[in-house]
Parts: C-alpha cells; structure tokens; sequence
C-alpha cells in the first residue's frame, strides 16, 4: 500500500515538475516574441533598429542585467540616432558563434571582432558588406576621422580596392616591459644589461650569487615571459621576414639566437625549469611577487601598467622591503637592436554583414560612437555620477566600488570603434594616474621613462620586432591554414624541445630540423603567399615605418600629459 | 573462512595503491578548494596548497556579486532536470518496446537506431535544423536532440531483457495489461539502471556546454558551465590574444575562479553519492521463488 503511493507521490511530482518546465518555457518563448515585436514596433515608429554583436566576458553582476540589457545599452538606445539591439557572443568562443551565426543567416549587422583570422574568411566568403558607398553618402563623424587620419582608411581596405572594415586609432605604447631588481645590481654591484650577453651575465649573477642573501640557491635569473623573444627579433612564424630588395627572405638566425640564450639558461638553471606548464605567467608572476626573481618579463600595455607599478609593487615591497625596480630597455641583440613590441596603433574592430537591411542606420550609430561625448561616457561613465572633471581636467572616478560594479563591464566592448584621438588627452593612458597619490605618480614617471626608452630607439634606428604587426598580416588562405597552423604548433613545441633537451640537442640541430618541418608544411607556399601579398600591398599595408611615424605623431600629446 | 596472511598482505597492498590513486586525484579538488577559501595575497604569491591561508570568503561574495552566477545556476538546474526527465521518459518509452521480443519490426528499429550512433550531421546541419525548427534561444534546443542518447538506450534495453520473463508471464496470470506492467512491475525492478541513467543525463546536461553556447542567443539562459567556463578561459586566451585585445583582458582573480568552480562542480558531488546505493543494492530479491 505505502510502495503504491509513494510511487504514486512520486509520478505525480515528476509529472508537475515536466509541466511546470514546459511551462516556463513556453512563457520563456513568449516573454521574448512580445519583446521582440515591442521592438519593432517602436523601431519603425521613429527610429530604425540594427543588430549588433557585443563580447560577452561573463564579468557582469546581476543586479547590471546582461550584456545584452543593462544601462549602458539603455543609455546607447537613448541617445543614439539608432535603437541597436545587441546579441552577446562569448569572448572566448566567438569563432564557433560568428561561424554558426552566418551559416545560418542568422548573423546580426554589426559585428564588432578583433581577430582578423575570424573577419578575413568571412570577406573571402563574400559575406561582409563593402563600406565605400555608406560612409561616403552617410556618413559625418567617421568620414571626418577618416580624412583626417588616412591610415584608417589605408588599414581597411581588402584585396579588391573596397574598405570593409570600422577601426580605431590607438595609442602606440609598448605592449611588454622589462623590469630589473635595481637593489640586487647594487649588491652585486653590477650594472644593468644593455646586450644580450650582458643580459645573460647578470641573469647568471642573480641566480647564482644569493643577491638576495638568504644562503639558500633558489632566486632566478629572469623569466621566459612576454617580450623576451622580441629583443631577438620575434619569434613569430609569419613573421620572420626581412625585406631585401622587396623580396621576402624568411630568417632563421633569430630562432637560433634566442634557441641558444634560452637553452644556455636553463641548463645553467638561471631560469624555472618549470616554465613550460606556466600557461599564462601565473607561476612568473608569483616568483616575482616573492623576491626571487631578478629580471621580470611582463606585458605592460592599459591596465597592466597599473597592475605592476601598483598593486605588484607594493606586494612586492611588502614581501620585500628593500625591493627597488626599473626600467630595463631592451638589450641589442647580435643582429641589431630591436624595440620592444607595439600595440597595434590601427585596430580594425568591425565589419558589415552583407545582408544588414539598413546600411544607413548602421553608418549613424558608428558615427554616434565616434564622438568624444559617446567615447567619454563608454569607458568612464557619466559625469557626476561615475566621474567628474580632475585637476588636469580629465575625469576623475567618484567612487571607485560603485563604479567597479556599475563600470567594470563596460571595458571597451560597447565602444570598440572609439579612436584616442577623437577623445584627446583625456583618453590616453597617462591621463589616467593621479599625480597626488605618490605611487600613482611613481607608475607616471616609470611611464614616462618607458615613452622616452622608446624615443630614443626609434630615433637611433632600432628595428621593429617582425615584419609588421601581426594584426596587420594577411589570412593564409584556406588549402595552407591547416599546414600553416600544424607548422606553428610544431615549430613552437621544436622551440621549447631545443630549449630543454640538454647538451645532445643543439641550437644548429634544431634550425635544421625547424626548416625540415617547415618544408614539410608547405613552407615554400606559404611563403610565395606571404611575397605576393607584401609585393602588392607593401605600400598601402601597416608596416613598422608608419607604426613608428605614428608613435612620433603622438609624441606631442604624450609629453604634454606626462610633464 | 579466515584469510591467510599473503591475501591480507595483498589486500593491503591494494588498498594502499587504490587510495594514493585516490589522493592524486583529489589533491588538485582539494587546491581549488582551498584557493577559494584564501585570501587574495596567499593565492597570488602561491602559497596555497591544500589547506587555506588567511580563510576568508571574500572570493565567494564577489562572485556572487559581481557575476550572474546565481541566475545561471538556476537556469543550469532548470536545463537538467528538465532535460533528465525528458530524456528518461523518452529512453524508457524506446527501449522497454525493443528489449520485447514479440514487438514486430524490432530489428528494423534497433538498427535504426543503431545508425544515428555512426552518423551525425556535423555542427552546421544540425544548427540549420534546430533553427527551421524555430528551437533556437530556448533550452528545447537542448532538450530534443539530445532526448534519446542511443548508448543509453541500449543499456536500458539489456537490462529489461534480462529480466526474467517468469516475471512478466505472473503478472500477465493475474490480469495485467500493458502499461501496468511497465510501471508497476518494470521499472521498479529497474531502479539500479533507472539511477544510472539519471545520472549520466543528469551529468551529461549539466556540463552540457558547446550546445547552450551555439543554441542559446540571450544570455540570461546561460547555465553556469557556460559562466564558469568564460572565466577560466578567458585565463588562456591572454596569451594568444596580447595582439589583438588592448583592453588587457579583465583578469578573472584566481580566487572568483576556483569559487565558480566549486560552486559548478558542488551540486554533481552531492547527488553522487545518494544514486550510489542504487548501483550497489541488490535486485529482484525474492521475485521469483523456486
């Protein structure tokens, strides 16, 4: 009797459970269909409506809403000449969605991307909408940036004469820093490095020599971090070409350099033997925040200034008192010196879908975004409420946890085609360091220090890490991907197997082997595809001389910030 | 019977083997769960091993606070246990037929349905079908493939023809049809492989992640494997994408990370071990006497 109940109990449970999900679903269903067709309705009354797509990093909370409904996309539908409705697609994924978006003609029209490798098939497949005709017959804002700054235009045009993809100007600041325990060279009493040998010398010291003075052997040299390759060239794959006579010639002898510093290292155990699993500098950056490293290798672009003038030193400092850093410039490598790699000063953020119904409403919401008024709102808030104006009159943060929460989403997903130099002064990095506070003041002198470092180099004829901004480089086409793509992850496990094999596998055995393989993938077509696209494009494309000639462009701005 | 002395020193062996296995596979859970649990300076420097330093539970209320995490767990939970009850109604109802043998054109179904574990149609098709069948954004986009896993059905299958058929010709004596054979006399001897099943839905749903990323536009709907997983990815991708992003990716603390992770991985642990009697228990005692 009990059992035939509870059975009973349970089917009827199950079965309320099954109706209740059918339920929510179907008012799922259609909560969005009466959403939808709100939409529309008030779209056709005044203002059009477009899609777009916005990056989802899952870092917004709760009480904001979505990436898709918050008050920033309240504040854009209010403000802008066109209601955009937004379709997250997640930053990690955003390959997998855009491709099953479009396959599926599903895609939204405004599609705002930073990989090139995701936009440059989807032009060889015929499915972005050329820019030429909207910006000319639509467009103010952004056809005024455009005329003014031509390398805008120069960056987006494709194979067939026609712009197709919006971008921004951006600051040309390095992207890596290297950084030096100033109190462990005066212990040791050497000076810092200024080539790779040297560099090597005073690795050698801090490992070896105890600075640290605690008689245990267990500081290290430097890390193998972000920047390290670019001292001797790059290590990139399609990107070691030099230009002789405007013929490519693929280089090998960079490899080789860094091959040997780096295997010389390890062997010597200056450097963690662990390096390899360290995916994403977490274990580097420990070392470093205990003491014991003496070189550190960091990115240092936007925010992650901050992160090590600010918040790692001090860690640092509290863990070791005496702990004193500074600028490293990049070493002169036995080729010549390289500069330390650069942002890309011409970021190209988004493409038309081909099919988007309304080119014209989609052209006003790029110039709405183009605007300083929209550019300052997007990455600061709104004035009196998140900001207001600061004693070098940029804006200020009120309240720096309310504005984490209400701020800290933003990042520049809903602004990706925001140029610096719409937003002056005030949207530069620098602008950003209160010099009242003193550590906030130290990150702007390092800065400083850091911009000069870069002058000078460039002035004395260093060379650029690559042939040009990676950003900047063509998509292999499709029949070499899949070679192109097995000979980078082959060449760089080569790389690293030269690295840590010990005595028995030498620098010269593995260049030989590195070309092997290299032949084996198709190297000679991948190459011929690399010359044809720099024969026919070497003048109009993004190359090293216009990187340069832009940081110097900025120069002005930067030193009136920074004095 | 006593045991000799080689078997308990092999008995012991084993032991001490299965639980060192045991203890590796633990200690990186046991990290995370740790870290979660530290304060911010011990997880930076590193410090943290298997115990937590400086606990504290700020790395749980910024998650929860700062991320839609509760809102995802939710639609996580709604996403499996609709999908659990879907598919197991619909796997009962596909394999208690085919384990009968007197059901006409059974071989033609089975091997029917043999055939979709060969084939799929690959990632685009399957979209371009879910979306003419107007699925998209709503979590039957999940539910209806993914209703029938054919492994799962045939082991259903194997376990209701190995049910004695004394059983079925008894009941079938004192007047019952059908469906009350099914439900009254059936599945309640199926419980073992009823838990199983709902289990491995149950688990197969709630990681269930490159679907939901796909199928699902609105980003409310998204569980929280989809969530979590973005946090720690996103970890990864700051190495490829130094290039392309300038806005140095947001890095996601390691504290908030290892505290979505527990918080995906806790409710799985839970019910593990309240569907473990089920395997272990015995069946059919006393069906069948003599």
């Amino acid at each position: 009797m009990l059992k035939m109940k509870k059975r009973n109990v349970l089917l009827a449970g199950a079965s309320l459970t099954l109706l209740g999900v059918l339920a929510a679903c179907g008012s799922n269903d259609n909560a969005d269909n009466s959403g939808k067709s709100a939409d529309s309705d008030s779209g056709s009354g005044k203002k059009s409506t477009i899609s777009a797509t916005v990056y989802d990093r899952g870092l917004i909370a709760a009480s904001e809403g979505t990436m898709e409904k918050n008050r920033w996309t309240q504040w854009i539908n209010e403000n802008s000449p066109t209601n955009v409705k937004f379709t997250a697609v997640p930053r990690t994924e955003s390959k997998q969605k855009l491709n099953t978006l479009f396959a599926s003609g599903s895609a939204p029209d405004l599609i705002f991307e930073f990989d090139p490798n995701i936009k440059n098939p989807l032009y060889d497949q015929k499915q972005l909408m050329p820019l030429d005709d909207m910006i000319n017959q639509y467009s103010t804002t952004y056809k005024k940036l455009l005329e003014d700054n031509p390398i805008l235009k120069q960056a987006a045009l494709k194979s067939d004469g026609k712009m197709y993809e919006f971008g921004k100007l951006n600051e040309a600041i390095p992207q890596n820093v290297i950084v030096i325990r100033q109190d462990w060279l005066d212990k040791l009493k050497l000076t810092a490095p200024k080539t790779t040998e040297e560099l090597y010398q005073v690795a050698k010291a801090f490992a070896l020599q105890d600075p640290d003075g605690n008689g245990q052997k267990d500081t290290y040299g430097l890390n193998i971090g972000p920047g390290i390759t670019d001292i001797f060239g790059g290590t990139g794959i399609n990107n070691s070409y030099v230009d002789e006579n405007g013929k490519l010639v693929r280089i090998w002898d960079n490899f080789k350099e860094y091959i040997t510093f780096a295997k010389r290292l390890y062997d010597e155990g200056i450097i963690d033997k662990d390096y390899i699993t360290d995916n994403n500098g977490a274990k580097a950056r420990q070392d470093f925040l205990n003491g014991k490293t003496g070189i550190y290798f960091v990115q240092a672009n936007t925010n992650m200034w901050n992160r090590l003038w600010i918040t790692d030193y001090a860690t640092l400092k509290a863990n070791v008192p005496e702990a004193n850093l500074e600028i490293v410039p990049n070493p002169k490598s036995s080729f010549g010196q390289y500069t330390v790699w650069i942002n890309n000063p011409v970021q190209m953020t988004a493409v038309v879908n081909r099919n988007a119904k309304d080119p014209k409403a989609v052209m006003e919401y790029i110039d709405f975004l183009s605007t300083p008024e929209t550019g300052r709102t997007l990455t600061n808030g709104l004035e009196g409420t998140h900001w207001q104006a600061g004693p070098t009159g940029c804006p200020n943060p009120i309240d720096q946890e309310k504005n984490k929460t209400e701020l800290g989403y933003l990042g520049t997903d809903y602004n990706m085609i925001f140029s610096v130099v719409s937003g002056g002064k005030c949207s530069f990095l620098a602008s950003s360091f209160n010099p009242d506070k003193p550590d906030e003041k130290l990150a702007k002198d390092k800065f400083k220090e850091n911009m000069d470092i870069l002058y000078n180099m460039i002035d004395q004829g260093a060379k650029f890490p690559g042939l040009t901004h990676v950003e900047h480089l063509p998509t292999v086409p499709q029949d070499l991907l899949v070679d192109f793509q097995n000979a980078n992850t082959e060449i760089g496990n080569l790389i690293t197997k030269a690295i840590v094999s010990g005595a028995s596998y030498t620098p010269d055995k593995a260049i030989s082997e590195m070309q092997g393989l290299w032949k084996k993938f198709n190297g000679e077509k991948i190459d011929a595809f690399y010359q044809e696209w720099y024969t026919a494009n070497k003048d109009t494309a993004l190359m090293p001389d216009d990187i340069f000639q832009i940081v110097k462009d900025q120069k002005a701005t930067q030193e009136e910030i920074l004095k | 019977m006593r045991e000799s002395y080689g078997d308990k020193i092999t008995r012991i062996g084993i032991s001490i083997l299965l639980l060192l296995i045991s203890i590796s596979c633990l200690a990186p859970v046991i990290n995370i769960l740790s870290i979660s649990f530290s304060g911010k300076q011990a997880v930076e420097t590193g410090k943290v091993l298997l115990w937590p330093i400086d606990v504290t539970l700020q790395s749980y209320s910024a998650l929860f606070e700062g991320t839609r995490v509760l809102a995802s767990l939710w639609n996580g939970v709604v996403m499996t246990v609709g999908g659990v009850l879907i598919s197991m109604v619909f796997t009962i109802c596909a394999a208690y037929p085919l384990s009968k043998g007197y059901f006409y054109g059974r071989r033609t179904f089975t091997l029917m349905l043999l055939f979709t574990m060969v084939f799929t149609g690959g990632l685009i098709p399957t979209y371009l079908v879910v979306k003419s069948l107007g699925l998209i954004d709503s979590y039957w986009s999940i539910w209806m493939p993914g209703a029938v896993s054919t492994y799962n059905m045939l082991i259903m299958r194997s376990y209701f023809e190995g049910i004695e058929p004394e059983i079925e010709e008894a009941a079938r004596i004192d007047g019952c049809r059908e469906m009350s054979l099914l439900f009254r006399i059936v599945l309640p001897l199926s419980m073992p492989v009823i838990a199983t099943l709902v289990l491995f839905y149950g688990v197969g749903y709630w990681n269930n992640f490159m679907n939901v990323l796909i199928y699902i536009n609105s980003t409310e709907k998204y569980t929280i494997t989809v969530l979590i997983q973005q946090m720690i990815a996103s970890q990864s991708l700051l190495t490829e994408s130094l290039a392309n992003d300038t806005t140095a990716l947001e890095l996601v603390p390691e504290g908030i990370k290892s505290a979505g992770i527990i918080v995906l991985i806790l409710p799985m642990v839970l019910i593990y071990p309240f569907l473990q009697k089920y395997f272990v228990k015995g069946v059919m005692l006393g069906s069948v006497k003599g």
